[in-house]
């Protein structure tokens, strides 16, 4: 290389992953740079790919619900949680409200504990190492009542057709109580942390901006579109289980940049954390699980289910033949269609600025591949 | 291999063996043993009889021949499948007709719950005294009993189901019809709308579970979405999703369907279009940039292609994969052995 070539800057090529720690699985992305400014950027997807829509449809409708804890591993009490909703609508399955209240509370911790996951890594990516030790302090706390209530950490396998398997163990509601009593404190450390923070600004401020029609024109959802300014929550539109009896704030942005969103997800924990008090102020006794068929069969027809994620808008297309296996089982994975707008989002940053927008799009690559 | 050699040298028909083993059995369940186990059944029954009766020794004694008197026995012993075997010994021997006819219908709904012994007892009691004095006739009328009794029991539970159960089927047949059907949606101005703009091309509006679907010609899909996300009072600017269905060995395979919203009206709706594999699906990426990697899939797990789209390639599947896995005719377990071959360096797989 003489002198010359390096002054042309010339298109450089990098390849960016699968293997990348800050990619956070294996995604790979082919960045075309000019200098150090990004001109274009591909991901390239489906190094985790194992069919599960192909499964799904080979498997009996209880059979297949373990596979949604696997898409998406780091939110799998609210994958299954679209799913079992999808099903027992189509067969008209009634949910005990001590079972409905128990799975809104889960689904809540698993926000939780979904967006400190996020935060850590996020953070550490950008150079705050300290925000990771801290958050998954609380993670672990979250998953030990995981662990508690549904016998695993991970792969919770948390709901049944018709509600729960097992009702809480006893002295899980006093943990739970412990937990959302300490939370908010715990929240306003990684604040004093990270929000005033110089070098967070810097790395976080009008990086990844995207407007609010073009966050729409993407089909962004979630955290990455209410960043945007966008009051869009499917829990608030089209209330799902009963989320409609609960009082939450729906936080928006302005700027659409990672530091709106990073803002937006603080504020999720606490209006998840609210939730969660609302439950336990007002948890009836009851059954915990409706009466639902041993193999189910739902009706000619089809039905669209559609939660709030952690991620974003996470949706199950059941179409049903009247047999025991789903004809077709789509599944609508929220960061698939926000990972599609990071060659949008990149272009005209820094390579360093890459990691950062890839960490706020909040990726699992195990439900892109799926 | 005993039982075995000793039936093929006594008798070498197919049905021996199974004689064999029934001896055998009757071997281990020698026949004093039930008959004393019937008698221990009476027990409990049998001291109320003293109480009932009173203490003529006479019934005391009787008892004790039970066990040569077999035709006795088995009427005391097995109170449940009495009043099966009374009624008609009973009306064939026409004596003691009129009180066993009577009690029969009593004894059977009250045997469920626990304190019915009294009737039995009452029962036995009435009905022994007849056949008791005439001990030399029961020999000859004990046996009688016994075959007569028998038959009948086995009929009845065969009959009286068979009776019930059509009346069961009906109400349980009017139960399935209740669930979820498709319904032709009434005053929906969406469809309207798009029934004047695209005369003729509008197939269908239906709705499933409250979500409305519309089913669009396949010619006049593009316009009709474009003119969705336009609508001047429900913009759908919101294209949640894109994904096919594969239905195989109809004439227009697969079914492509879109789920659009409308911020503005917060409105969900479907449409569907019907495409023969291999005609080209018009793309959506001039009107909504979301569905560039969602027909990217389509395309990667059902084969159909997509006109007018900037980079139509595999996306979760390897580029050089054959087969298209979503397609009903690609079974599990098919895999691209070739490429397995080449790129994992793995000869044999498992059929």
């Amino acid at each position: 290389m003489n002198r010359q070539t390096i002054l042309d800057t010339k298109e450089l090529e990098i390849n960016m992953g699968p293997q990348h720690p800050s990619t956070h699985g294996v995604l790979r992305v082919r960045l075309k740079l000019d200098g150090e400014r990004v001109v274009d950027a591909e991901s390239i997807i489906g190094y985790l790919h194992r069919g599960v829509e192909k499964i799904a449809e080979n498997r009996n409708y209880i059979k297949c619900t373990p596979y949604f804890d696997r898409t998406d591993y780091i939110a799998a009490v609210s994958n299954v949680y679209g799913y079992v909703l999808g099903v027992e609508k189509m067969l008209g399955i009634e949910v005990p409200e001590r079972a409905r209240r128990i799975r809104i509370m889960m689904t809540e911790f698993n926000r939780i504990a979904s967006h400190l996951l996020w935060l850590a890594t996020h953070a550490i990516d950008i150079g705050a190492m300290t925000v990771f030790l801290y958050c998954f302090r609380e993670r672990e706390e979250i998953l030990k009542l995981f662990e508690a209530i549904f016998g695993a950490r991970l792969t919770t396998h948390a709901f049944r057709l018709g509600g729960l398997w097992l009702d809480m163990p006893p002295g899980f509601e006093a943990a739970c109580r412990k937990f959302i009593d300490e939370f908010p404190a715990r929240v306003d450390e990684y604040e004093q942390l990270l929000t005033r923070n110089r070098i967070w600004l810097e790395r976080t401020k009008g990086v990844g901006v995207i407007s609010a029609e073009e966050a729409i024109d993407w089909g962004l959802s979630g955290p990455p579109l209410r960043g945007s300014g966008v009051d869009h929550d499917v829990r608030r539109l089209r209330p799902y289980g009963g989320y409609e009896q609960f009082q939450f704030d729906v936080p928006m942005g302005k700027h659409g940049d990672t530091y709106d969103r990073y803002l937006i997800r603080l504020e999720e924990m606490r209006q998840s954390r609210r939730i969660i008090a609302q439950i336990l102020d007002d948890l009836p006794d009851g059954k915990i699980r409706g009466r639902a068929p041993k193999i189910p069969k739902p009706p000619v027809g089809e039905y669209y289910s559609a939660i709030e994620s952690p991620r974003g808008e996470l949706g199950y297309y059941i179409v049903s033949d009247g047999s025991p296996q789903p004809f077709r089982l789509r599944i609508r994975p929220p960061t698939f269609i926000s990972l599609q707008a990071l060659r949008r989002l990149v272009r005209g940053h820094l390579v360093a600025d890459v990691v950062a927008i890839i960490g706020t799009l909040d990726i699992v690559l195990g439900e892109i591949d799926r | 291999m005993d039982d075995e050699t000793r039936a093929k040298k006594t008798n070498p028909g197919g049905k021996k063996p199974k004689r064999a083993r029934r001896s055998r059995i009757a071997g281990y369940r020698p026949k004093p043993k039930i008959r004393t186990a019937r008698p221990e059944r009476e027990t409990p029954a049998a001291p109320p009889k003293k109480e009932a009766s009173a203490a003529p020794p006479e019934e005391e004694t009787r008892p004790a021949p039970a066990v040569k008197e077999t035709p006795a026995t088995p009427e005391e012993e097995t109170p449940a499948a009495r009043p099966k075997r009374r009624p008609r010994a009973r009306a064939e021997e026409k004596t003691p007709a009129a009180p066993a006819e009577k009690e029969t219908p009593a004894a059977r709904p009250k045997r469920r719950p626990r304190p019915r012994p009294k009737p039995r007892i009452r029962a036995r009691t009435k009905g022994e005294t007849p056949a008791a004095p005439a001990k030399g006739e029961a020999s000859a009328d004990g046996p009688a009993k016994r075959t007569r009794a028998v038959r009948p029991a086995r009929k009845r539970p065969v009959r009286k189901p068979l009776r019930k159960r059509p009346l069961r089927k009906r109400p349980i047949r009017k139960k399935r019809k209740k669930g979820p059907s498709y319904e032709d949606l009434k005053d929906d101005a969406l469809l309207e709308g798009l029934k004047e703009r695209f005369p003729g091309e509008i197939l269908s509006g239906q709705s499933f579970l409250g979500q409305s679907i519309y089913t669009v010609k396949p010619g006049a899909l593009y316009d009709v979405m474009l003119s969705l996300r336009d609508h001047s009072e429900s913009p759908f600017d919101y294209l949640i999703d894109v994904s096919a269905l594969d239905y195989l060995g109809d004439q227009d395979r697969f079914l492509m369907v879109y789920h659009l919203y409308s911020y503005a009206t917060k409105k969900l709706v479907r449409v569907k279009s019907r495409f023969g594999e291999g005609d080209p699906v018009p793309s959506m990426t001039s009107i909504w940039k979301t569905s560039d990697w969602l027909e990217r899939e389509v395309y990667d797990m059902f084969g159909i292609l997509f006109s007018g789209h900037p980079d139509l390639k595999r996306i979760l599947l390897p580029d050089d994969w054959h087969g298209f896995p979503l397609r009903k005719d690609y079974d599990i377990k098919l895999q691209d052995q070739s490429w397995i071959r080449n790129h994992l360096k793995i000869r044999k797989t498992p059929d």
